[in-house]
């Protein structure tokens, strides 16, 4: 069984994104803030994280930076899924120190894609 | 000293703008991936969050309109006790929130209607987000022959001083927890339709409860009653 944190603020948007990617093999931990994830990830061993970059306690990418200093989470595999716009040059560097999988923008990403995305970043 | 002036409404115009755009954006993408998942179950989720928009687009609309001068308001008497129970139903079913309606000074104002539920809709739906208690909408007197109609919740645990400071840069939805950046445009609208009401938008303090609303002046038919 895979399990999957998702960071998401929005309680809607969880709620169906937690629809799509569960299934018999992938379970899904939806919290809201950076403060939920971080003692959620304490808590259990997670696969594979997804996160919205505006998250109301913190900004995303100081949370993902925090993150992955712990060394239980620095190997985690990370999928960020956001509606923030973040310039290409930044972002690409940035990514790569964060060890980001995939970056994906929210507007754009129907849930066919994340999903399948998922699924390959789990199965890589 | 005028540009400046200038300036800074445009950048709150700008900022009235993007937060439009954004909570547009949130309400349109939840509309298309329910629709992609094809729940029956989500459809009411669906029929909200497009409510939501729309009232959201006439409320944005009508005020831009007024502030362009394309429209001008008559203010009437209104009686603001029916308004309160209405718009309360209403962010009750809309949010599934608790709300409570508490109106022991409720005489006719001037206002309109329409406005009025608007603004009381748009605060009631903001602090639905950033609240986890129950939800007040209520009236009550002020010192100066006005009445003051607001939303206060228990839970708002942000200082009086930065609830006023974040009101004025537009940023309070940034100060509230629990609350994503959904919402910030409610608070902008709500501002915006005091304004055409002749009041502002105000942070409002009933005891440890806190939250926002307006003052609006009493009916000259208050003398009839």
């Amino acid at each position: 069984m895979k399990k999957i944190l998702l960071i998401e603020p929005d309680q809607k948007t969880a709620r169906f994104i937690k629809k799509t990617l569960e299934s018999k093999d992938i379970e899904v931990f939806a919290v809201f803030s950076a403060q939920e994830a971080i003692h959620a990830a304490d808590e259990a061993k997670f696969d594979l994280v997804i996160l919205e970059l505006a998250i109301p306690d913190q900004n995303g990418v100081a949370f993902l930076h925090e993150f992955r200093s712990y060394e239980d989470w620095s190997n985690v595999s990370v999928i960020i899924h956001t509606h923030l716009l973040i310039s290409d040059q930044t972002t690409e560097k940035a990514w790569q120190i964060l060890k980001v999988n995939k970056f994906l923008y929210k507007p754009t990403t129907t849930l066919k894609k994340l999903k399948s995305t998922v699924d390959q970043v789990l199965n890589s | 000293m005028q540009t400046n002036k200038k300036l800074s409404q445009n950048s709150y115009d700008k900022l009235g703008s993007f937060a439009l755009i954004r909570e547009l954006q949130y309400s349109l993408y939840n509309i298309a991936r329910n629709a992609e998942l094809g729940d029956p179950e989500l459809l009411k989720e669906i029929q909200k969050e497009a409510d939501i928009a729309l009232r959201l687009i006439d409320s944005y609309l009508a005020t831009s309109l007024l502030e362009s001068g394309q429209l001008s308001l008559n203010l009437t008497t209104i009686g603001i006790g029916s308004i309160l129970h209405e718009t309360a139903y209403e962010v009750r079913a809309t949010s599934g929130h608790d709300v409570l309606v508490e109106t022991k000074v409720a005489y006719p104002v001037m206002g309109h209607s329409i406005l009025v539920k608007n603004f009381l809709f748009s605060i009631g739906y903001f602090m639905s987000k950033a609240c986890s208690s129950e939800l007040k909408f209520c009236s009550f007197e002020s010192s100066d022959n006005r009445l003051a109609v607001a939303v206060v919740a228990k839970n708002f645990n942000i200082s009086t001083k930065d609830l006023n400071r974040a009101l004025k840069d537009g940023s309070a939805h940034m100060s509230m927890p629990k609350t994503s950046n959904q919402g910030a445009i409610m608070l902008l609208v709500a501002d915006a339709i005091a304004r055409a009401l002749g009041s502002s938008l105000s942070v409002k303090k009933i005891g440890r409860q806190k939250g926002f609303g307006l003052y609006l002046p009493k009916s000259e038919q208050l003398t009839f009653i």
